[in-house]
This record gives C-alpha cells, structure tokens and sequence, in this order.
C-alpha cells in the first residue's frame, strides 16, 4: 500500500476508479476482511495470512509477484524455506534447503491438454540416464519428506506418549480436523503403490477413465502416445475421425454453459461489477500516473516460458543474454541512447537496469520488456518490478456470484499497464 | 557441376521465426565438437544485419565477368557472437547470474528489429541454411581443393582430411554459410543433413518446420514441387541471386504485409511496408513477376477456381513437399502392399531405426490426412 | 595460342637478390658436420642471414590479409639459418624477430598463428632444373616441413607436395620440428631435425637446394599467404659438390644486364598480355602469376628456364574455379562452366600438362639476360 501511494496520482486514479486511493485501500481491506476464517468459499478471499514454513516447486517468486516490497514482506515472514527445482532460480538463493529435482525430461510423466487435442504423451528417462547428482523426481522427493515427518512424529511421540505430535489439528482443510502422521505415509503413498514418477503414471493410467485401456507398455510399443477415449471429451464428444473442436456440446448440442444464464455472457451484474462499471466488457483509461512519458509492457519471452529454460543452452543464444529493453528508435535519439548501450529504467517507486533495443515496432509512448528475466539477471537484483506497485484488480475481490468462482489457484489479478517509467543512458 | 542437384524452396509469408529449425539443426549437427558458435542453419530478421552481422556485406562471391571476389571472414566475438554460457557455479556465492563472456552479438541479436517507423514498421523472417550452389564460391576459394559437390545430388560437403583450415572458403561465401571449426582448426557447413537424405528423409530442419514452409527435392523432377515452384511458376527465387553462386534454396518472396497506416491511423488500401526496393535486392528484378503469379493465383482460388500453385503451397502433404528420390519409397511400399500415404511408414521406420534408437512398431501411425479410429477396447488386465 | 598470351614466368616464390650485392654465395648456407645434431649444437655454428619476401605470385581471396599484405609494402623478413649433420641426421637452426607472438587460439574464427616451413625438391643435382618455389610442380615434386603456433596442439607436419592445392601429408619417422618464442629478444627459434635420407628425399650431397617460408599470425598469414625465401643451397662441408650443378645454378647473380632495356623487352613481346609486374596491370588478375615480386622469391637460373622452356615447370592453378566463363551456357543445374582463359595449361588426354605459354626461345641471350636482370628488380 505504501508503494501504491508513491507511484499513483490522486488525480488520475480517482479520474479512473472513480474512487479516491483512500476510498480503494479501505474497499480492500473490507474485502479481505470478510474472507477471515470462511475457508476461501463465501465471499471475500482467503489469504495464506499465518504460513511461515514453505516448500516451494519451481518457483521464481521474486520474478512473479510483482512489487518489490513483496519480496521484503515475505523474506521477513517466511522464517523456512525448502525449495524443490532442477536449475538454480533467482528464489532458490533465498532458500534454506535446496533439493535437487529432476528435469522434465529426465523423469516419468504423462502430458496431456485435453481441449486442445486428444493426446497424452508419455515422458520417460531416455535409456541408461544417470541423475544429475543427487536429483530426483518430486514424487521420490515428496515420498522422502512424507517419511521423515512420520519418522520424526514418531519419535516424539513414543518418546513422550503425547498425541500431540501424531495429531496436528487442521480444522480448516481436513475433513477429520486431524492430520494423522502416524498414517501419513500409507496415506501419501496410498499404502505403499505411490512412492515415485513411475507409479504415478501407472497409477494415473490404471484409474483415469480417459485414458483407458492402456498401461506404459502399449503406449510404448506405439512410440509414446495414447488416444484418449470418448470420455475425454469435456465440452465436445470425441469423434474417431475428427479433430476435436472445444464447445461443440454448447454450440451445437444445446448443452447449457456453465453460467447462470446458461449461455456465454457478458453481462455480470455483481455489486462490485456494477459500481466499477464494469457489468459490460468496458475499455478504461489506464491507471498508471501520468508524469512518466512510458508505458512499461511486459509481453511474454519468445525464447523461455516465463523464466524456465531462459538459461537453455539451445534458446538462450536466441536472445541477448541479459534482459534489454525495447525502445523507439527516434525517441533513442532524443535520449542518446544507442542500441547496446546500458539504460537506466525509474519511476517514482524505484528503477532497474537493462540494455537498451532499438525497435521500430516500438510506440513512442511505451517501452517494452520481455518478460521472465529474474531479479538475479539485473544490476543490483532489482528487475523490473520494483517501478510495479500491482494493486489489485477490485474486480478479483468478487467472488460467490454464479460463475464467479475462484479455486484454490487463484492469484489476484492487477490492472493492464499499470505503470509509467522514464528512461535515461548510464 | 553434378548430374543431379537437390534442392529446397521456403515459402517466407508462412515464417514465423520460431526458430525450430534452427534448434532442430542445432540438436542435430552443431551443439558440440568446436561448432557451438555455428548455426548452420538460422533464422533471421529482414531488413537486418543477420548472422553472421552483415553477412551480405562481407564479400565473396563471383563479379558480373564469373571472377572471384574478394571476402572477409566473420569475427566470433562481433559478427557471429560467442557461444555463450551463465556462470551458474557463481550463484552459490551470491553473485548475479551473467554470461561468462562480453556479447556483442549472436545468431537473433536483431530479431524483429526490422525497418520503418511506428506504427508503418516493418520485418520479416528469412530462414538460411547452406544454398548448396551451383558454383559455390567456398569451393572455389579453397587453395586446398578441400571442398567437393556431390555428384548425385550436388550437395557441397567439405572433405576434412584435405582441409587445412585456411579460411579462404569463409572469404569466398557470399553467404557466410561455411565455418572455421577453431577446435579441429578444419571449415565445416551444413551438410542438407545427406546421412538422412540417402534415407530418404529430409533434412531436419525441413521435417521440423512448424509452419511446412520447406519443399525438399530433385531440381529436375518435374514432377516435384520444387520443380513447380521454382521452374514452373517461377515464384520461387533465389536469394542475393548478384552474388554469382547460382544458389539451389529457393524463397517465395512475401506478399504479405500490413498495409500502411495514415495520419489518422487508417489504413491506405494497396499500401505495402515492405519497400520492393529491398525485395528487388534480395531476389532480383524477377521478384515483380513472382510476387504478381502469387497474386493471380490467389484471387483464382479466391474465386473459387483451380490452382494448382496454390494447392502446393497450402502443403497439404509431406509426402508431396519432399521428394527425394523420385518414386522410390512408393514403389517399395507398392511391393509391400502399402497403400495411399502408407508409405511413409517405411521412412518412419528408418528414421526411428537410428543407432541409438530402440526399434519402434508403428502399428497405427497415418499421417495427419485421417484421424485414427479409437483403438478397440481391451480386457483392462493391469500389470 | 594467342601470341599475346605470353610469358610466363610463373613461378612464384623466391630468391633475394639485393641489388649490387647480388652475389651467388648470399644464397650459400655452410652445413658442418657434427657428431649430435641438437638445438644447442647447432647454436655454434655460424649462421646465414637470409631475407623473405611476401608471395605475390597468386592472389588470394581473404580482403583483410591482402590489405595488410598492401599495406606491409615490401613485406620483408629475415631469418638466421645455422645447419649442422652427421651421418644419419640432419638439423636447421631457424630464428627471425616477430614482435608480436601470435598462437593460433581455441575459441576464434580471425586469429592465425605464427609459422614456419622447410621445403626440399625431392630431386635435385646435375641435369635436374630447379623446382617451382610454391610446393613445386608437377615435374619436380617437394617435401615440406611445417610447424605452427596453435594452441593446445603440437602441430608439426611433413607434406609432399606438386604444387598448389596439391599438399598431401606423409608420415616421416624420426621428424621432429619444435619452436618457441624468445620473448627477451622478441624472436622465434625453431629447430627441425630428420634424418639425412628417407624413401623419399636423399639430403646426403655437397649441394641442396632448400627454400623457407614464414608465417606472421598477426598479418594474417597462412597458406600462401606468407613470406618466402628463393631456393637457398645448403653446402655441407664433407660432401662433393658438383661443379656443374653448382654452374648451373649458379647461372646469372650479379650484374648480368640491362634491367630497363628487359622491362621494354618484356613489354615488346607482350609479357604484360598475361602477366602484370611493375606498372603493368593491363592483364586481368589470375591470368598468369603476378610477377611483381617474382624477383625476391626467385633464382635466375628459374627465370630464365621459365622463359624459355616453360613446360618444364608447369604450376598447377590455384583452384580453377574460381572463374567461370560467364558467356557459356548454364549446365542443366545452373552452374556455368569454369573459364578456361584462366587456365595456365592444357591438359591432354593422358594427362600430361603443356603450358600456355610459349617458348620464348628466339630471345637472344643478351635478351634474356635482360630481362632476368629486370625480373630480379622485382620485389
């Protein structure tokens, strides 16, 4: 919230929002305040508010989450960190323990997007892989760790004869309102049939209807694949000699959509929607203050996906190697800036570093920057959030109304070019 | 200079440099050994300086009277940029992740840069392996007679136990095609991937192609779509055709732009971004007449009739964009009894058949045309 | 024959000949006998100085070297050879100042390393002319001894060759050639040992004819691109020499002509048709060999032979592709046919090889003394 004082100006945002800054931070908290203690499900948001102990996978959270103070607060709350990766993130030097996983191409997996086609490919270990070190899968990695907890629980609990440690109360998200890590391990590994990669895609091949009737060694004898079954079809039946095309079931056999009205709509005439003005797809002026002459756009990298495989050895030489900035060339010229040349990227918030890219293609009010760059890519490991204040999108705080539904992934969305920045050579 | 020539044509409205070619080339033929630096094959952004930077600056080639000309060779650091790495080791001490070596350059260093001003700007993508010419000016330049085309498919291949790694091939390219393997200290260059072609599979990065924008085949196959592009209609040019080499890659200039925009940002109708004065200087004067057959062709089909131009160039089939050896994989898969497009399981078999590869039973392999049925079902009977 | 097409001199390389002191003995390195043939036992031998000149026989196509090899005008070198042998052995001592010490590295496309290379005619002595200083020809095959800076590599190689393109590596047992890098007098010295004889070359002889070449990384040297010496004659001390080999090639040093009155002779025959030297340039490049150097690289004796008989030394082209005959029709793939005006001989059906230069055998012997005397100003 301090940064969104800092970079906003009153004027524009309440032009905008039509709410004062106060007005919004106060509609926010009265949100977030609602969601305490309703598990997520009313309205209102649930938050990870009293977490402290994380075990993260493949995380470069610093790039993600944007605002710079975020890193501070959640380097101060997090008191331990596990992280499970196969490359060192930009996250993983924050982490207390480092565990080293498995590429996707090194351990057992099926790959699927039903939706889109009706495949699901198997990955395997090519034949006679040694292990990068002492990497494993996630699911041996998770196996090892189900076990020592029980290990230690144990322990203690023999030790002392106290339930306690055997019984930790979760009355939040378990059904018992225990966790049992008496059982944990049978229960993890479903007595003993899930302890790694393997199992798991047998387990999955063995239970999921769609892709029977199949096991790892028919999908083999084929090359690799499987067809998924006319079960697959979510929102479209699977024809034996078509292609499959999403919604076929809406569009053509009247099935209703999955929204109030049954049918694609435009139309939400949630409070919070209406007073944003929003209840109809509406184009707004942007937020982001008007004193700095550039839009900062982040399109998405050509050549990683997000911030994996930027370090590749095969599409890391397609880039520049260290993150750059897209500028118009004839405001370059006004500024004196030639390609290559090292710039200085600032706004009232903060400022990162980046080489600067002459690009005709670039607007003259906007620079952009690909993006995926982690912090450890720039000067001083400030990347490019910290000129970001990302407020939330007061949108995202709706939730309970029809198909208004947020699950446990959800991430709240911020506003579209939300921030200005000026440039200047170093 | 051979009985046959190979040859392969790039449709460039269909390119998105998404560089899978490249990669596909890269995993190939040049991740290892001294050629890490080199991409036989690359993709990039025109108008541009390409890779090597200002290849079409740096000489070689043949003068209007057939006469070698003089050339420059690539400098690693500037033009072709080094092969770099992060120093991942560092990171344990705290230290940013950066590359090992200063980069001045590298194989996509101007991507999408291109030319023109906001928002009339403009580029598109050229994808160049070797053009395996018809008088290959590398050839030429070797003091050593250490570079030979292939006499049953022309492909120009350097004999590595003549070369002494003079560097007057680099010179002699206009296209900066052949590279200095400072490992072995010996030229290398895209070999059209000939271990597959005697297979009867393209080269790889034709087969990768995302966007089927690569045909494959004999020059003088009049049967082929090589041959239909490149002598029938005549939309497929050779690039840089100055330089003298008689290149054996032919492009399908593009025809596509965005118009331009005016004041009002409106666009002009009939406008083009792409000056054809650049068009003119990568294909030649023909690139007019090209570039209008294309036009013709499509209003024809637009119009609902037949065109076989354009048939070819939606490349329904890869059956049909690569021929490689006239019928012979018909004919052996007429022997079997194979019908339609069967026959490319034969090729399928082949390549799945590699050294290193377990032999794969393709039982219910087609190809794209048809979509298998669900195969039947089993007694589910675990393992 | 176009009677234009004429002269030809060809050859590329060799000889020094400063004017006024161009002396027969200049070219005269004294072997001594000695009982180990080592780098330090050669060290107490007294040695020759010797100059090389940069190859411009041919040109080649690297833009950067040549415009050094511009640039560097007159590109000169000079070495100090010292020789010692026994009877199974013999070893060349070779030192020449290089400033700039360049080893041809691991990880770059432009950088050349520094160089060194012996050349022996495998047939030498009475009745034998004297071979074509690049590599030979196809009469008079060469063994040559190479050595070169690379990084990481010990790169030593004996070569026989016919002349260009033509270099084919051979394994000689009991070679060996070593260089290193005196960095507190800024020079080079290599040191090359073999035995006296093999299958293919019998060094045991009062008179052998050698030649050098020397390669400067930083000019961008390599291949022909490189300084190169004339047929230097090794004269051991304990062997015979024969008196008519040594007239023979001893033929023309000093003050044998009037070099003006051999630039007018050369012209009137129409030398410059085919050959450009001096301030003649009219011949299209490659044509023939440039001759505007011949005189550092080359031995009278050579010239001479090279005018009047110059079948006996035919040189093979550089690359003869590397012109094509732009009039002729395309073949069936394009490729336009190679342009035999820039052939330097014809090739019969069984091979043999007769260059298209004539004969210039009606020049009277003043004529030719002249003219060798004009070509020997040349460098």
């Amino acid at each position: 919230m301090e940064d969104f004082d800092k970079l906003y100006e009153e004027d524009t945002f309440k032009e905008v929002m039509g709410m004062s800054k106060e007005q919004y931070k106060k509609k926010v908290e009265e949100m977030l305040a609602k969601s305490e203690g309703d598990k997520g499900i009313g309205h209102g948001k649930s938050y990870w508010k009293d977490v402290q102990t994380f075990l993260l996978f493949a995380d470069a959270r610093f790039r993600r989450n944007k605002g710079s103070t975020y890193k501070k607060a959640f380097l101060e709350k997090a008191k331990f960190i596990a992280y499970v990766d196969f490359r060192m993130s930009d996250f993983a030097n924050y982490a207390d323990i480092l565990l080293p996983a498995k590429s996707h191409y090194e351990v057992w997996d099926l790959r699927t997007n039903p939706g889109y086609h009706r495949f699901a490919n198997l990955a395997h270990p090519p034949t006679n892989l040694k292990p990068v070190g002492e990497a494993k899968s996630e699911w041996e990695i998770c196996t090892m760790i189900v076990e020592k907890i029980q290990e230690i629980a144990m322990k203690k609990y023999k030790e002392t004869g106290d339930k306690k440690y055997i019984k930790i109360p979760d009355p939040e998200l378990s059904k018992t309102g225990y966790r049992d890590l008496d059982t944990l391990v049978d229960e993890y590994t479903i007595n003993g049939q899930l302890r790694d990669d393997r199992d798991a895609v047998e387990i999955a091949l063995e239970n999921t209807d769609q892709f029977k009737p199949n096991t790892i060694e028919s999908m083999f004898k084929r090359g690799g694949y499987l067809t998924l079954n006319e079960k697959a079809g979510k929102s479209s039946p699977l024809y034996p000699d078509k292609p499959y095309n999403a919604f076929e079931n809406n569009l053509f056999l009247y099935e209703r959509f999955e929204t109030l009205s049954g049918r694609i709509t435009y139309y939400v005439d949630d409070d919070l929607w209406i007073q944003e003005g929003a209840n109809v797809p509406t184009a707004k002026e942007p937020i982001r203050p008007r004193k700095f002459p550039f839009v900062l756009m982040t399109p998405h990298a050509r050549w990683s996906i997000h911030s994996t495989y930027k370090t590749s050895t095969l599409l890391l030489r397609l880039q520049r190697g260290k993150p750059y900035v897209m500028i118009n060339p004839e405001i370059a010229k006004k500024k004196g800036i030639k390609d290559g040349d090292e710039i200085r990227v600032y706004n009232t918030l903060g400022e990162f570093y980046a080489m600067a890219k002459i690009y005709p293609s670039c607007p003259k009010d906007a620079i952009l920057l690909e993006h995926g760059w982690e912090p450890f890519f720039y000067k001083g490991r400030k990347g490019h959030n910290e000129v970001v204040a990302s407020p939330l999108n007061l949108l995202e705080l709706s939730d309970g109304w029809g198909h208004l539904k947020f699950g446990g992934n959800w991430d709240g969305n911020q506003h579209a070019y939300e921030t200005s920045v000026d440039i200047e050579k170093v | 200079m051979s009985k046959r020539q190979l040859a392969m044509v790039m449709d460039l409205n269909k390119c998105i440099g998404c560089q899978t070619c490249t990669v596909a080339c890269k995993t190939q033929w040049t991740n290892r050994n001294g050629r890490e630096y080199m991409y036989w094959n690359n993709v990039e952004t025109h108008p541009g300086a390409g890779y090597p930077r200002n290849w079409m600056e740096a000489g070689g080639g043949f003068d209007q009277d057939g006469n070698l000309k003089d050339g420059i060779i690539p400098d690693m650091v500037l033009d072709y940029g080094v092969p770099w790495d992060y120093n991942h080791d560092e990171l344990f001490n705290g230290s940013l992740l950066q590359t090992k070596s200063d980069l001045e350059w590298g194989p996509n260093w101007d991507e999408d840069v291109g030319g023109g001003e906001y928002p009339n700007s403009y580029f598109f993508y050229i994808p160049r392996i070797c053009n395996h010419c018809s008088n290959p000016g590398c050839l030429a330049a070797c003091p050593r007679e250490a570079i030979f085309k292939r006499e049953q498919d022309g492909i120009v291949l350097v004999d590595l136990e003549r070369c002494q790694g003079y560097r007057y091939c680099i010179a002699g390219c206009p296209y900066k095609k052949i590279y200095f393997n400072p490992k072995i200290s010996k030229s290398e260059k895209c070999i059209f991937c000939f271990p597959r072609v005697e297979k009867g599979l393209p080269p790889a990065c034709a087969h990768q192609c995302v966007g089927r924008i690569r045909w494959v085949g004999f020059l003088d196959d009049e049967e082929g779509q090589v041959y239909k592009l490149v002598h029938k209609y005549k939309v497929a040019l050779p690039l840089r055709p100055d330089f003298g080499t008689q290149p054996n890659v032919y492009y399908v200039p593009p025809l596509f732009d965005p118009p331009k925009f005016d004041d009002n940002m409106a666009p002009i109708e009939n406008s083009r971004r792409i000056p054809m004065e650049y068009l003119e200087l990568l294909f030649g004067k023909e690139v007019h007449q090209a570039l209008e057959t294309l036009r013709k062709e499509m209003e024809k089909r637009a119009r609902g009739e037949e065109s076989e131009l354009m048939d070819i160039l939606i490349a329904y089939s890869h059956r049909d964009m690569f021929r490689l050896d006239n019928n012979y994989y018909q004919q052996e898969a007429a022997k079997k009894g194979l019908k339609g497009s069967e026959f490319f399981k034969i090729i399928d078999q082949r390549y799945l058949q590699g050294a290193n590869t377990q032999r794969v039973e393709i039982k219910d392999y087609t190809f794209h045309e048809k979509v298998l049925p669900l195969p039947q079902k089993e007694k589910h009977g675990g393992h | 024959m176009k009677k234009t097409l004429s002269l030809l001199a060809l050859s590329t390389l060799i000889i020094s000949s400063n004017a006024g002191t161009d002396n027969f003995n200049d070219d005269v390195i004294e072997a001594k006998q000695i009982s180990n043939v080592t780098e330090e036992s050669l060290n107490s031998i007294p040695s020759k100085k010797i100059t090389l000149y940069q190859q411009y026989s041919v040109h080649l196509n690297d833009a950067n070297a040549n415009k050094k090899v511009e640039e560097q005008k007159p590109v000169e070198a000079e070495a100090e050879v010292s020789v010692g042998y026994n009877q199974k052995e013999i070893g060349i001592l070779i030192k020449w100042k290089d400033d700039t010490k360049s080893v041809q590295p691991a990880m770059t496309t432009t950088k050349f390393g520094d160089g060194v290379s012996v050349q022996f005619p495998v047939k030498y002595g009475k009745g034998t002319t004297l071979a074509y200083i690049g590599m030979g020809d196809t009469k008079h095959p060469v063994m040559t001894y190479l050595k070169k800076a690379v990084e990481g590599r010990d790169y030593q190689k004996a070569f026989i060759a016919e002349g260009f393109g033509s270099l084919t590596e051979i394994s000689e047992k009991g070679f060996s050639f070593t260089m290193k890098y005196d960095d507190t007098n800024k020079q080079w010295i290599a040191f090359i040992k073999k035995p006296i004889k093999t299958a293919d070359l019998n060094l045991a002889s009062g008179l052998v004819p050698v030649s050098f070449a020397i390669w400067d990384g930083d000019s961008l040297n390599r291949d022909g691109n490189k300084v190169i010496s004339n047929w230097k004659f090794i004269k051991m001390d304990k062997m015979k020499t024969d008196p008519a080999y040594l007239k023979y090639v001893s033929w023309g040093y000093g003050d044998i002509g009037n070099p003006e009155r051999g630039k007018e002779l050369m012209i009137q025959n129409g030398c410059n048709g085919c050959h450009r030297f001096a301030d003649q340039t009219s011949a299209p490049e490659g044509l023939a060999p440039n001759l505007s150097k011949i005189g550092g690289y080359s031995n009278p004796v050579y010239l001479r032979e090279s005018i009047v008989n110059p079948n006996d030394v035919v040189i093979r082209n550089l690359n003869i592709n590397r012109h094509y005959n732009k009039s002729a029709e395309k073949d069936k793939n394009g490729a336009y046919p190679n342009n035999d005006m820039y052939t330097w001989y014809i090739k019969d059906n069984k091979g043999n090889l007769t260059s298209k230069m004539p004969p210039y055998t009606h020049l009277s012997e003043q004529d030719l003394k002249d003219i060798v005397a004009y070509l020997k100003t040349l460098k």
